[in-house]
């Protein structure tokens, strides 16, 4: 945990460092009124203030580890991860429905190892609940694959 | 006496059998709408105003009405069920709502929920009844500094009286005022932080980012477990509340309803901050502030009564003064223009059928929404008995498609998907995430209000001094900012027991 809060802190500074950053060429202040980079400063200022006291706290404080998974809860995690990229970079091709139906099969059968009919029936039930509820019923326009849906 | 009468006159327009049938269709419109991520209750009546065409304007502005209040009884079902919010109002409702479900209390969780709601409707309508005008005037006392300060204190409130790191809390939140950075400035309109991206110009919406917090980022410790992700073990007898579920929440109801009332007739406010204000302030009274976080159905109930009263409140200032209080009520004052009625003050007095008869729609309304819920809600819990393993990767597509249906555009559902991540991360980083996504639902009105209040006073920070209002906040925010340590500092003053206190708050 100590790691972890350490790791927060420093984020935290490299954030505020870039706000500060990307808006040195903007007006603090414009006669009486405050400029656009008044409210992203003071922000800044809080992060750096507040990574500052987390990481002193971290460094002073208790070794209490984190609650990290297990080799194989971990791949479980990284594997379905992987899996959201994949489903997210195929919708624009293949379309919502195609790419859902893979990613549900892909996680149930192979991360989770669910039977093959509980599987394909929870896919077909997701994937259709979500097409009648989004595309016909609310008109949202999901992508569609080279199949037309 | 006169608005009793005026409301029979309304009854008398609200129980004809077509108005009757298009109220039923508002509120079950509204619930489900407000149960799926993505879409709220003004997306919903956005969408659905054109079908409003043709129609009488009351029998108009009743169906609206009803998807509006019946959003907020939806989006408590998948913040319960599933930790992913409906809408905003529904973020701290998630936050216990669903720790409750994980103790096998969905049904529990979902019927105080409905019954809080319920009471909080009518007790507001009964209160816009008789307050509308009273409680505009007060409202209008509000303006820049108080509003900033307001929003100020719903973060620095729920961040130092959570349970944990105060520091902790505090960083979340400032990350969250800088997600809310990215996109243009509110007062001068140019470019901050996009860094050259078409994308980031509108900044990165609340919804994606709390819909992977949540919703995916909680699926994702769920699947670390090796052992067979079991159901959640709801067991008959849990499905129902107890009598001592109900003694503890009374007051809470009451309290969510008082609070969330007065939030919500204050414009811009809303139920999100309603709903938050309200749970920090139940926080306050309760008599388990332990179970905070963790469970607690008071904390629910409080939150859900305080939205579903705010939704209501917001009437009052568009009813009165013909200014909309939030987005719902935007979407409503559209509604009237479209329909060839003037909104304004004199609404009340050119067109007391249209207004009676909303105001005893939304009684009626509100009893219809009872009842769909009440015996529902353990059908509704039974759900979770499916195994989660099934339900799994549902909600993460579920999560995804309603990321894509807020804009249309792939980028939210990067941005939702990258959110999923990090939330996982601060989950095992122990970091809070409900104070990330309440800054950046509430850094723009902070940000507008400061820079405005700051333009008021030519500059300096006496304005801040001399509203008796904003005073009375800011004193509110100094507290809840210097009371972390005051506590530590008790804590560290007591002799320390064997056992590590639980209800002492590490302040760094």
């Amino acid at each position: 945990m100590r790691r972890l809060d350490i790791a927060t802190a420093v984020i935290m500074l490299a954030l505020s460092a870039i706000v500060i950053a990307g808006l040195s060429g903007y007006a603090f202040w414009l006669d009486y009124a405050p400029g656009p980079a008044f409210a992203p400063y003071l922000i800044a200022g809080s992060g750096i203030l507040l990574s500052l006291l987390l990481l002193v706290a971290a460094l002073r404080g208790g070794r209490e580890p984190a609650d990290w998974p297990d080799a194989f809860g971990g791949r479980r995690v990284l594997y379905t991860v992987i899996g959201l990229i994949l489903f997210v970079a195929a919708l624009p091709f293949l379309g919502f429905a195609f790419s859902g139906i893979v990613f549900m099969l892909v996680v149930l059968l192979v991360v989770l190892r669910r039977r093959m009919v509980p599987s394909l029936a929870t896919t077909a039930i997701t994937v259709a609940l979500v097409q009648g509820i989004f595309v016909h019923w609310l008109s949202v326009k999901l992508p569609t694959g080279p199949w037309g849906f | 006496m006169q608005s009793f009468d005026m409301l029979m006159q309304g009854f008398a327009v609200a129980l004809t059998p077509t108005n009757l049938l298009f109220i039923f269709i508002g509120v079950l419109l509204g619930q489900i709408i407000g149960a799926l991520p993505g879409i709220g209750p003004s997306a919903g009546m956005a969408l659905l105003l054109p079908v409003t065409y043709g129609m009488p304007p009351a029998t108009a502005l009743m169906m609206l009405a009803g998807i509006m209040y019946g959003g907020m009884y939806g989006g408590t079902l998948t913040s319960v069920l599933i930790n992913v919010p409906g809408e905003a109002a529904s973020v701290m409702t998630a936050v216990d709502g669903h720790q409750l479900a994980r103790q096998g209390r969905a049904g529990a969780a979902l019927s105080i929920a409905a019954v809080g709601s319920f009471i909080a409707g009518v007790g507001a309508v009964i209160a816009v009844m008789f307050a509308a005008t009273a409680l505009s005037a007060f409202a209008l006392r509000f303006s820049s500094p108080e509003y900033f300060l307001l929003a100020t204190l719903g973060i620095t409130a729920t961040a130092s009286l959570g349970s944990g790191s105060a520091v902790k809390a505090l960083l979340v939140a400032v990350f969250g005022l800088i997600i809310a950075l990215v996109g243009t400035d509110p007062i001068t309109g140019i470019n901050r932080l996009t860094f050259g991206s078409v994308d980031l110009l509108e900044g990165i919406d609340f919804l994606p980012v709390a819909i992977g917090i949540f919703g995916i980022a909680e699926v994702l410790v769920s699947l670390e477990q090796t052992t067979d992700l079991e159901p959640m073990k709801t067991r008959l007898r849990d499905l129902w509340p107890r009598l001592k579920d109900w003694t503890e929440c009374r007051m809470a109801i009451l309290r969510g309803s008082v609070i969330g009332f007065i939030v919500g007739v204050m414009p811009g406010a809303g139920p999100t901050i309603a709903a938050l204000v309200a749970y920090v302030a139940e926080k306050r009274f309760s008599r388990h502030p332990e179970r905070f976080g963790k469970g607690a159905l008071d904390g629910l109930a409080a939150c859900e009564s305080a939205n579903n009263s705010a939704v209501t409140g917001a009437l009052v200032p568009m009813l009165a003064l013909g200014i909309p209080g939030s987005a719902s009520t935007a979407v409503l004052l559209a509604a009237l223009i479209l329909l060839g009625v003037r909104p304004g003050p004199m609404l009340m007095t050119e067109q007391p059928q249209l207004v009676w008869g909303l105001i005893a729609s939304m009684y009626i309304g509100n009893v219809i929404l009872l009842v769909m819920n009440l015996p529902l809600a353990p059908l509704f819990a039974s759900m979770l008995r499916i195994p989660y393993a099934f339900l799994a990767p549902g909600i993460l597509v579920l999560s995804l498609v309603g990321a894509y249906a807020t804009t249309l555009s792939l980028f939210t559902v990067v941005v939702t998907l990258a959110f999923g991540f990090i939330g996982y991360l601060m989950i095992k980083a122990d970091l809070p995430r409900a104070p990330l996504v309440l800054a950046l639902v509430l850094a723009p009105l902070m940000e507008s209000s400061l820079r405005q209040s700051m333009m008021m006073s030519e500059g300096t920070l006496n304005i801040f001094f001399e509203r008796p209002i904003a005073l009375v906040l800011l004193v509110g925010v100094v507290l809840s900012l210097v009371w972390p340590m005051i506590r530590a500092a008790r804590s560290a003053i007591r002799p320390k027991p064997a056992a590590r206190d639980e209800h002492a708050v590490d302040p760094v």
